[in-house]
């Protein structure tokens, strides 16, 4: 999996992992540090929608959340193919970390126990890239 | 992130393909019969390969008589870093934001 397109981002915050969560997950924090605009209904399957500092609005889709360690969500922006984010938090003695990974969507390709992206490339026939 | 990005990465994920690729880019051009010789690997398995790096736009081929010659085209792979770079420094910017945020509003007792 470590192969895969994806962007690993690591901070560490000296809050405790229920406050560390409410920073990632409540509209009044994140439009401090996350984007102007944020809107996320906190419920699996809940839209999302996050406007950044450059006017382009990404929309998507909660996929996981489990509260105080896990949030993950889609977004996509036009002209631009999905990707997933996924905020994780860990306790430590002093504080939380906050991890964050970007990726875009995978399936797993059972028969050839490979991970291939999900989506098929345009109009190059079926996926060859597991062979 | 573009459309092909993914298969890009997908392609490098086996490692005798990357082999592959990095013969290609140090030789220039290459064929299946003459990585075989520098690889342990069968010609067939090596014409797979060169054809998957073709499919995920890595690698161009053109027949030379009975066999296809490649060479590499890494357009896709510098899209691929783009997109890591781009993304991580968007990142790395909000990040940077929610630790000053926290420090800023940390409460004192």
């Amino acid at each position: 999996m470590s192969e895969e397109q994806s962007v690993e981002r690591e901070i560490t915050v000296p809050v405790a992992p229920e406050e560390a969560w409410e920073l990632v997950t409540e509209r009044r924090h994140l439009e401090r540090w996350l984007a102007p605009e944020v809107d996320i209904d906190l419920r699996d399957g809940g839209d999302v929608r996050v406007v950044g500092d450059d006017g382009v609005e990404r929309t998507g889709t909660v996929e996981l959340i489990d509260a105080p360690s896990r949030l993950r969500f889609t977004w996509e922006a036009e002209r631009e193919a999905p990707t997933i984010v996924e905020i994780s938090l860990s306790p430590l003695e002093d504080g939380t970390r906050i991890g964050v990974v970007e990726r875009e969507p995978l399936r797993v390709d059972a028969a050839a126990g490979n991970v291939v992206p999900l989506r098929p490339r345009p109009a190059a026939g079926p996926l060859l890239l597991a062979a | 992130m573009s459309q092909d990005v993914g298969s890009t990465f997908a392609a490098l994920a086996d490692p005798t393909r990357r082999h592959v690729m990095a013969l290609l880019a140090d030789r220039g051009s290459g064929t299946a019969t003459e990585f075989a010789r520098e690889l342990p690997v069968t010609r067939q398995a090596i014409a797979k390969h060169l054809a998957a790096l073709d499919e995920a736009g890595l690698a161009a081929g053109r027949r030379e008589g009975r066999e296809t010659r490649y060479r590499l085209t890494p357009e896709p792979l510098q899209e691929a870093v783009a997109w890591m770079a781009s993304v991580g420094a968007e990142w790395d910017e909000r990040l940077a934001r929610l630790q000053g945020y926290v420090r800023d509003n940390l409460n004192v007792p």
